[in-house]
């Protein structure tokens, strides 16, 4: 019910339209990238090297003579998924700190609010650059890694809404009637809290996503042969001057997403808080 | 790539035997246990040793010194060309809204607002410099020759400040029409003041509050584009440093530089922050109180 | 009808986008203000007065739509002017009081720069300094100590009272024929309030044209117009003399609003429920087929299903009733 007014509002900008219909055909392809590949993605032919668009490769291919179409398909996957768990992890260990400091002494309060600063001291490709260039790379580092900087925006906003509810005279009643405290929080605390999730969530996605596909470009993200589009776009850097095809596709795939995410997130926003919103 | 492997390993190349490695890592301190490095580390900063190069044994802090102009350049090149674009068209937008105009800034903006700033780069250096040959392809410039240096840095610092035009006229758009429906403008039309100085004068300079708020935190991501577009344009400064220092786990040199960026960061908030004391008379007077007002 | 009215409008109709749809505002209201008189607008929330007042100043939100069959200023027929030529008037012939001094004053501008501003429209070809100081001196003469000085500050360095001294001293500065003052002392404490009445009686001798007060306060307007206008509903409902129509209520709502209010030397039994009106204001965006105060009116019959015409009754009294 809520769901599909929520649908509806968002259809009803042409914007908020086209970016669910790309972030549905991203979920698509990501989800079934094996349906929509023509070629394996890490299969090598060095005689096909950086080719141009074809009927047989329609992005071309790369300095390997892999199948371009086919690396961006499977890369759909690297930038969707990584968002998503960094999404998910940032949520769940923001929010468990942010109702921990709501709730413990000050001086816990006083520390995670400090955590807090100190990450958000860093302009946030700076911090997940340094936390890579220390602790290596790779994919399951890059979602640790990335996760870290998306904490303190869900930590500060369970904590604000725990703090608001935890003083309220019905949380008083229901723990006089016995109701157990967890259950209180959470019942009450949820619905609040859903909606500023969810509008922060998917406006931090085409962040993530770019992220992640900057630190693959500079090389330490995701590594080879996992075909990030970060990683096809520094393949196409490197050989700018033989194919530009490379930087093209991974660029506009890139740009592709991050605006079909912005555009839902925007008309996820007007829909869900319209005090967030700018006056038309 | 990244080539795997510790520093040590990385350094010696060639020479790497266990007892080599072992040697160069407790000569760096790397054996010592990570809180304990990092408590080193920060001690040591305070005092402004930044630790030295691993490669040149050259101190840190004079590597950052002799780089920072350079991202310094670019970095206020291109706020200076975001604002410079980017405040006139939100401007237009909000005294047209719903327009064409408007319409037609919308809709770019929010494509370059999403695009990342090194995607913008890499076409922009394939479309200017590659293709069209109208600027330099890599490099800052000779050093002494501002005009050169100039040259240089156009590109880079459009790649950079693409994203904050949108960002920006977008943000002056909606703060000005909130602006444009206050009492207070209200007042000012009301006594026949012409529209052109009721905007300028009178609305400009309260919807300027809110878009500097974001610029203050648009300096961090700007920062982070200059790293891509130092790297991809081939420029000296902070974010090329770094990352070269990360490709042969060259620790000083990164550790430096992210501190360098980040207070960078942390003092460009600031200013931005003193400048609300600047344009918001109300904010001063909560900064220095004076006697209370009379009745 | 009186001859020399100095604003005449007939049928304004204003209504307000939103989002249930066009809230109707204002329905044909017909408005006469009489030269060199004081007019009172009296209402409840709702009842349109503010609208009304923005809509004569051509004021009105971006998403308000505004209409009038006829709208005269001084003999001259503004329906048929441009908007550029209708909004000369404003800041040199009509001039606003605004309810809320704290939000109509600019918070980054000082004082003087905003009354200097207000005043160009009027005095084009005068040099800054002069109506700088032409300001100063009408800010001594509305009560503000040390005007000179506090030119300079800013009007968040003011208190309530103050800012609407600042406020009346703008509008006095242009000389209009027509002053419009909106609920000024709805914002203000009761001691303020008293003050700020009290320099708005002075200085109504200084104005060489009409005054427009609005407000919710009978006793204000009985204090200080010559002539009242009741709203209800967006539409004027009666018309007259202050003293003609408080006295002798010619329309239901009119008795109810005088009944209601409390006079502290009321010598009625304190436990006893204070007077009021039943029901609630008509609804904008549905407003009522017939009299618009029908729902409410204790004398309410068969005939009041229909808009009631408006009667004419001797010496400028009209009133919008189906008893009479």
């Amino acid at each position: 019910m809520m769901g599909r007014q929520l649908l509806f509002q968002v259809m009803a900008t042409r914007a908020g339209a086209f970016g669910l219909i790309v972030v549905a055909l991203l979920l698509a392809v990501a989800i079934f990238s094996p349906l929509f590949a023509s070629y394996n993605p890490n299969a090598i032919a060095p005689i096909d090297r950086l080719q141009g668009p074809s009927v047989v490769h329609f992005f071309g291919t790369d300095q390997l003579g892999r199948d371009l179409y086919s690396r961006v398909v499977y890369g759909t996957r690297i930038a969707v998924g990584v968002s998503v768990v960094v999404m998910s992890i940032s949520l769940g260990i923001g929010m468990l700190m942010g109702i921990v400091a709501a709730y413990a002494p000050r001086v816990i309060d006083q520390l995670i609010l400090l955590i807090f600063d100190i990450i958000n001291s860093f302009p946030r490709l700076i911090l997940a650059l340094a936390l890579v260039a220390v602790l290596g790379a790779g994919l399951s580092n890059v979602i640790l890694l990335i996760s870290v900087v998306f904490i303190p925006q869900f930590g500060r906003v369970a904590r604000a809404q725990t703090i608001a509810i935890r003083n309220s005279l019905f949380l008083e009643a229901e723990q006089v009637l016995g109701t157990q405290p967890w259950r209180i929080l959470l019942h009450h605390l949820l619905p609040n809290i859903i909606g500023p999730i969810f509008v922060l969530s998917s406006m931090n996605i085409p962040v993530v996503i770019t992220i992640e596909a900057g630190l693959s470009f500079l090389g330490v993200g995701v590594r080879p042969p996992l075909a990030s589009w970060g990683g096809l776009l520094h393949d196409g850097y490197t050989y700018l001057d033989q194919s530009p095809w490379l930087a093209v596709f991974a660029g506009l795939a890139l740009i592709f997403a991050t605006l079909g995410f912005t555009l839902l997130g925007e008309a996820l926003r007007d829909a869900i808080d319209p005090k967030l919103r700018q006056p038309q | 790539m990244l080539i795997p492997g510790d520093p040590a390993t990385v350094l010696l190349g060639s020479r790497a035997t266990p007892e080599t490695v072992a040697a160069l890592n407790a000569q760096m301190g790397l054996n010592l246990p990570l809180p304990e490095r990092l408590f080193q580390f920060l001690a040591r900063a305070l005092t402004g040793n930044l630790g030295n190069d691993v490669l040149s044994g050259r101190p840190v802090s004079l590597m950052l010194l002799e780089a920072l102009p350079n991202t310094a350049l670019l970095a206020v090149t291109s706020i200076f060309m975001a604002i410079l674009v980017g405040f006139p068209l939100g401007a237009v937008s909000a005294l047209y809204p719903r327009g064409l105009f408007d319409q037609v800034i919308a809709f770019i903006s929010v494509g370059f607002v999403s695009a990342p700033s090194f995607v913008s780069s890499i076409f922009l250096l394939l479309m200017f410099a590659l293709w069209l040959n109208w600027f330099p392809v890599l490099g800052a410039g000779d050093i002494g020759d501002p005009l050169d240096q100039l040259w240089h840095v156009v590109l880079p610092a459009v790649a950079l400040a693409v994203t904050w035009v949108g960002y920006i006229a977008r943000l002056l758009r909606s703060s000005l029409l909130e602006v444009l429906n206050e009492p207070y403008v209200r007042t000012m039309r009301a006594y026949g003041v012409p529209e052109t100085v009721v905007v300028m004068k009178y609305a400009l300079k309260p919807a300027c509050i809110p878009t500097l708020a974001i610029l203050g935190m648009g300096v961090g991501e700007l920062l982070g584009g200059a790293v891509f577009a130092e790297v991809i344009f081939n420029r000296p400064g902070l974010g090329s440093l770094i990352y070269g220092a990360i490709e042969l786990r060259n620790y000083p040199v990164v550790q430096g530089g992210v501190v360098v960026i980040v207070l960078l960061f942390v003092l460009t908030n600031l200013l931005v922050d003193l400048s609300y004391a600047w344009i918001d008379p109300r904010v001063r007077a909560k900064l220095a109180p004076k006697a209370n007002a009379t009745k | 009808m009186t001859l020399s009215a100095l604003l005449s409008i007939r049928a304004l109709d204003v209504h307000y986008a939103t989002e249930r749809g066009p809230a109707q505002v204002l329905r044909g209201v017909d408005i006469d203000i009489p030269e060199n008189s004081v007019v009172g607008i009296v209402g409840e929330s709702g009842s349109g007065k503010s609208t009304l007042a923005l809509a004569i100043m051509d004021l009105l939100p971006p998403n308000a739509t505004q209409c009038a069959a006829s709208y005269s200023f001084e003999g001259e027929d503004l329906v048929a002017q441009t908007l550029a030529e209708r909004r000369r008037l404003r800041g040199t012939e009509m001039a606003m009081i605004f309810q809320d001094p704290m939000s109509s004053l600019h918070p980054l501008h000082a004082i003087g720069t905003q009354m200097v501003d207000t005043q160009r429209a009027k005095y084009p070809g005068v040099a800054a300094g002069e109506l700088w100081q032409r300001a100063s001196a009408m800010l001594t003469r509305v009560g503000v100590p040390d005007a000179a000085a506090r030119m300079s500050r800013y009007p968040h360095e003011f208190s309530g009272g103050m800012r609407q001294r600042v406020m009346i001293a703008m509008a006095l500065l242009v000389q209009p024929k027509l002053l419009i003052a909106d609920e000024p002392t709805t914002a203000l404490d009761a001691t303020i309030e008293a003050q700020i009445i009290e320099l708005l009686s002075d200085v109504r001798r200084d104005i060489r044209g009409s005054v427009i007060l609005i407000s919710h306060s009978l006793g204000l307007v009985a204090d200080l117009c010559d002539h009242v206008i009741v709203m209800y509903g967006g539409k004027v409902i009666e018309v007259g003399k202050v003293d003609d129509v408080f006295s002798r209520p010619q329309h239901p709502y009119t008795e109810a609003l005088l009944a209601c209010e409390i006079s502290p030397w009321q010598t009625s039994d304190p436990s006893a429920p204070l007077p009021r009106i039943r029901g609630s204001p008509p609804d904008p965006v549905e407003p009522p087929v017939g009299c618009v105060f029908a729902a409410r009116c204790p004398q309410c019959f068969d005939r009041c299903s229909l808009p009631p015409e408006t009667k004419w009754l001797d010496s400028g009294r009209a009133v919008a009733c189906w008893l009479r």
